[in-house]
């Protein structure tokens, strides 16, 4: 072959490596905007067992990468009702702007009653609505606190054994609960009562950027038996960040707060990827609507030199 | 019948066949080997000149021409990168002749040779390859631009139709399959998870292979037990003729491999890797976790006689991962995960007569990962026992039979003790297999092969399959060949992926069926130049009873509770979404294997959607892996030696090697669920603290930007008569884009305003790595 081609041939390689190179460098982007949004009304509501209807908050969703003013999500002027569908009753929320949340007014939630809640509201001038249902658990669920463990937690302290001892929380279940959650709250958490010396290379500095995913914790206990005896929930050292006095507020939820609960939460998988939350409800709704049995116990976490 | 008298019965069929029927002359038969380490060289081409007389070696480098008429033949044997072997035989009435051959290497040493073009043919070797079949070189995979080291999934993760999931991972996803429906083979032996560095890298090691092939669809019925592909890989026997070694040190490892004589009846070779940052960087750096890796390979192969050789080989790796979360407490606490692989294999292979040669396997495999931390603590293994036998029969020089058993073993473990309960699977399984398959030369441009396997799979349920298999070749013109195929395949085995942290492998049981799908594919090979070879290939693959793992396992129902009212599960039920598949593509590789430029050029088109009840109200959508299309163009300059040819001065190697690579990706942009919107509410009722959360859009419905990444390597080798040593610089994405693997959601909170921010997270950045080998 001539010489020549030879270069030509060599040359349309090395141009068309140095055209990659030029295609191989660089920043990519991504868009998120507005044409991915579905407006949806955004219901949290919990009905407890014994009381009226106190807390159902209605909001609604927005689209991402937007700034928005926490003053105007609630929507003030939906529709909302709560009807009992074993006994018949009905009764319409009435929005209180002070605590902005839809509040009830006679009904009082029984135990194994089913409820249906139904919304209808405006966003983004389109008329929406929603509805859901839950059964309220049985009666019958308790914090054991006898058995329970109160007052003065030593810090991971061994057992005879070695084995560290957790605080533990024992309870009563009862029928048509889904879902056991312990809600912790170090009701002293600041700077000064923080344990430094933590066992999880966890520095105050990390914590005060993240303060209240610290102070705030919660357990969960899943797949209980469904009929009543007595369980025990074990609170592991890794939700204790602060010395001092903790609030635990044991929900026996139903099946719909479960899928909220466990769902709405860890929508991101590991790849990154997004999938989707089960929220119990019918046409535009996105939420929780779902129903609880509520215990609570106190306790203190001290350190092993700060005994009494 | 029982399984049992089925295999037993299979056994003993061989025996019958060994005992000659007709016979329509003499044959031709024996080994083709490297003469200068002695390996058997596998797909070698050894013909008759001027006679319709032909085949190939196949794993053991074995071949048989049979029915010869007595006469003088002049016999050609060809294999790339070896000189072409010529000689004159005689065959005398209905004698069987037996001749080993011996293959010089084109490359030598150091010594200044001027090398003339290859002596196989590459339309004939084209015709002989299987459809979708692609065999890598070790030296192929070497010379490939890479992320610290050579690796030998991410180096086919270049071809067409078998794609990454992301820069992170060396897994393989082959025609829009997922990484379970590969099954990985090395020296016979099944290796589950193969994977070292949280999968970043393979646990294979370059060094010890002798050979890489790779079946993306259409397998014989030789191979079952994985739907998509099929990895073969065979380590290196060991030098026949004299101690070799080499050596190498890049910044991840170091490692060595040696190679030497057992007498005048065997080899063995052995490689051991290790990486070493946990003793040089982890010291000194808090933030870095005390982790390394290692893996050994030894190899032996003992030549009994004429009739009978055994090879033993045996595989290690683990990897030991141990981290402190507070250096400076003592009662700090700390992740500890270890895993790793072991296969043991023996192989006795027997030639019952010059027709009919067979291959015996004992393999085990075990792979196991421990890891533990103060809330879980977790042990998860898998153990294989396999016997196997294969049989092939040269019934007539245009009929051959090939037929087998095997009998697997399987036992499964998993426990985990967690915060509020404990999982307890253990499970035992056996396979029973048995197949056969013939192919057939009709005329001279067809051949045809058709085979059945038989699967008996006893889970706690029983299942029994027939896999029908079928492939056809037809010689166009003398550099065209045409080939279609289509099959059966059954998986009885489920794979729960997790991030970083090594797969559970499930069964076929009372709660999930066997996978199965269906490959139909055709395609077309040209020698479109002199030495230049062209492979288009299009398929379509159905997909049946595939298991995803819930997005959240919310409904495991426990099979019985502890003391303390904690759940306990040990069965899989609950564990899996079911759904069907399809993919269909069309696949374009162009190929130069040999000369100053090699390398090739790869394109592939597809389309892959899967539909799994429950997800997207039941309607199909493209799982992560489906890319449109994907481009590589994998290089490899003879720097000097192109430069000869620029001045049509003769190909040439001599003391000095100069080589530069290139490694270049394009690919459409991977499927995506973005978020649709977001809200404002807080998890539970006391707690008061409103958050913002996500609520996305239609499953995978976006694209991500198109990813490019171009990889360069530069090395430098010098030869001397009995040793060399090279440097090498490595460039993983040298223009540093910025390719995208998925999306971050934050939110910045001031006063009553929240602003959510949108961010990526990319793929590695540009990585530099040296390193340098030496072979003595």
């Amino acid at each position: 072959m001539h010489p020549m081609n030879n270069i030509v041939k060599m040359l349309a390689v090395t141009g068309m490596a140095l055209l990659s190179f030029l295609l191989s460098c660089g920043k990519t982007s991504v868009t998120v905007d507005e044409d991915t949004y579905d407006p949806k009304i955004v219901v949290q509501g919990l009905l407890h067992p014994g009381k009226p209807i106190q807390r159902v908050y209605i909001n609604r969703n927005f689209p991402v990468n937007q700034t928005i003013d926490r003053e105007h999500i609630p929507l003030e002027n939906a529709r909302a009702s709560v009807t009992d569908l074993t006994s018949g009753a009905s009764e319409i929320l009435q929005y209180e702007a002070d605590s902005a949340y839809y509040k009830g007014q006679t009904m009082v939630i029984q135990h194994e009653h089913t409820y249906r809640l139904q919304v209808e509201a405006t966003v983004e001038d389109q008329l929406l609505t929603t509805q859901s249902t839950t059964t309220i658990p049985a009666r019958g669920f308790a914090i054991d606190a006898a058995q329970s463990c109160k007052g003065d937690i030593i810090y991971r302290q061994p057992n005879a054994d070695g084995r560290i001892r957790k605080p533990c929380i024992v309870y009563q279940r009862s029928r048509g609960v889904e879902l056991y959650v312990l809600s912790i709250v170090a009701l002293d958490a600041d700077s000064s009562t923080f344990i430094r010396n933590n066992p999880y290379g966890i520095d105050l500095k990390f914590v005060s950027e993240n303060f209240e995913a610290f102070k705030f914790e919660e357990v969960w206990s899943p797949n209980e038996p469904q009929t009543p005896g007595i369980s025990r929930l074990e609170i592991p050292w890794l939700d204790i960040w602060f010395y001092g006095r903790y609030r635990a507020i044991l929900y026996a939820a139903d099946r719909n707060f479960y899928e909220f609960f466990a769902t709405h939460d860890n929508v991101q998988d590991f790849d990154g990827n997004l999938r989707e939350p089960y929220f119990n409800f019918e046409g535009d709704g996105i939420g929780v609507f779902g129903s609880a049995i509520t215990d609570t116990i106190h306790f203190n976490i001290v350190s092993g030199t700060q005994r009494p | 019948m029982k399984i049992q008298q089925l295999v037993c019965l299979l056994c003993l069929f061989p025996l019958f066949l060994s005992a000659e029927g007709k016979k329509n002359g003499g044959s031709l038969s024996g080994f083709v080997y490297d003469a200068e380490n002695g390996e058997g060289l596998i797909g070698a081409n050894v013909y008759l000149q001027d006679h319709a007389a032909g085949t190939s070696t196949n794993h053991n480098g074995y071949f048989v021409i049979p029915d010869l008429q007595p006469g003088e033949y002049k016999l050609m044997c060809q294999y790339i990168g070896y000189q072409s072997y010529t000689r004159m035989i005689n065959i005398t009435d209905r004698r069987d002749l037996r001749l080993n051959i011996m293959m010089q290497p084109r490359f030598l040493s150091s010594e200044t040779i001027t090398v003339e073009a290859d002596s196989m043919d590459t339309a004939d070797r084209l015709y002989r390859q299987s459809i979708s079949q692609i065999a890598l070189a070790p030296s192929d995979i070497r010379q490939m631009p890479q992320v610290a080291e050579t690796d030998l999934l991410r180096s086919l993760q270049t071809l067409p139709g078998i794609l990454p999931v992301s820069d992170y991972s060396s897994q393989l996803y082959v025609r829009g399959g997922t990484p379970d429906q590969n099954l990985y083979l090395i020296d016979g032996a099944d290796v589950y998870n193969p994977e070292h560095f949280f999968g970043l890298f393979s646990t294979f090691n370059t060094d010890a292979i002798k050979n890489v092939e790779i079946s993306k669809g259409g397998f014989g019925a030789a191979y079952g037990g994985r739907l998509s592909s099929i990895l073969d890989v065979t380590n290196l026997d060991g030098n026949r003729n004299e101690f070799e070694g080499s050596a190498a040190l890049s910044l991840l490892s170091a490692k060595t491999t040696i190679q030497m004589p057992i007498g005048q009846f065997g080899s063995i070779s052995a490689s051991i890797r290790r990486t070493y940052f946990d003793k040089t960087i982890a010291p000194y750096i808090d933030e870095v976790p005390d982790y390394h890796f290692y893996d050994g390979h030894i190899k032996a192969f003992f030549d009994i006689n004429s009739k009978n050789n055994l090879t033993v080989s045996t595989y290690y790796s683990k990897d030991d991962l141990n981290y402190q979360f507070n250096q400076d407490n003592d009662d700090s606490e700390s992740i500890a995960y270890r895993w790793g692989n072991q296969t043991l294999s023996l192989r006795w292979t027997h030639i019952f007569t010059p027709r009919m040669f067979s291959n015996f396997w004992v393999t085990g495999s075990y792979f196991f990962s421990d890891f533990n931390f103060e809330l879980v603590e977790e042990k998860n293994n898998i153990t294989d026992i396999t016997v196997k036998g294969q049989f092939e029969y040269a019934v007539e020089r245009n009929l051959q039979l090939a037929f087998g058993f095997e009998n697997k073993n399987l036992q499964s473990g998993y426990d985990q003790f967690f915060p509020g309960g404990m999982v307890d699977v253990y499970k035992r399984r056996t396979h029973y297999i048995g197949y056969g398959s013939v192919n057939w030369q009709p005329t001279k441009p067809w051949q045809i092969k058709g085979g059945l396997r038989y699967n008996y799979f006893d889970s706690d349920e029983t299942f029994s399959d027939w896999a029908p298999r079928f492939s056809t070749k037809y010689r166009l013109t003398k550099t065209i060949s045409l080939k279609a195929s289509l099959g059966a395949y059954h998986q009885y085995l489920h794979r729960i992926p997790r991030p970083f942290i090594s797969d559970i492998w499930t069964t076929a049981d009372r709660y999930h069926d066997d996978s199965r799908a269906y490959h139909y594919i055709i395609g077309v090979q040209k020698e479109v130049a002199d030495n230049l070879e062209l492979e288009i290939e299009a398929y379509h693959k159905e997909f049946r009873d595939i298991y995803s793992i819930k997005d959240y396992l919310l409904d495991i129902e426990p099979q019985r509770y502890d003391e303390n009212g904690n759940p306990v599960y040990t069965e899989t039920q609950g564990l899996f979404d079911r759904g069907d598949g399809k993919a269909t593509g069309l696949e374009l590789l162009l190929r130069k294997k040999h000369g100053s430029l090699t390398g090739w050029f790869s394109y592939a088109l597809s389309r892959t959607s899967y539909t799994i009840e429950g997800i997207n109200q039941n309607e199909s959508f493209p799982p992560r892996h489906d890319r449109t299309s994907v481009a590589n163009v994998v290089l490899t300059m003879d720097v000097r030696n192109a430069w000869r040819e620029l001045f049509n001065v003769p190909y040439r190697t001599d003391g000095h090697q100069f080589y530069m690579g290139i490694n270049m990706v394009y690919a459409t942009g991977q499927p995506i669920t973005l978020t649709s919107s977001t809200y404002y509410m807080s998890s539970l009722p006391d707690q008061n603290i409103e958050e913002m959360f996500l609520y996305p859009s239609t499953i995978n419905s976006f694209r991500l930007p198109d990813y490019i990444r171009m990889d360069l390597s530069l090395r430098y080798k010098r030869l001397y008569p009995r040793w060399s040593w090279e440097v090498y610089l490595q460039i993983f994405n040298a223009g540093n884009r910025e390719n995208i693997w998925f999306i971050q959601y934050e939110n910045e909170q001031e006063e009553n305003r929240v602003q959510q921010k949108v961010d990526t997270f990319n793929m590695f950045p540009l990585l530099p790595t040296l390193g340098i080998n030496i072979n003595f």
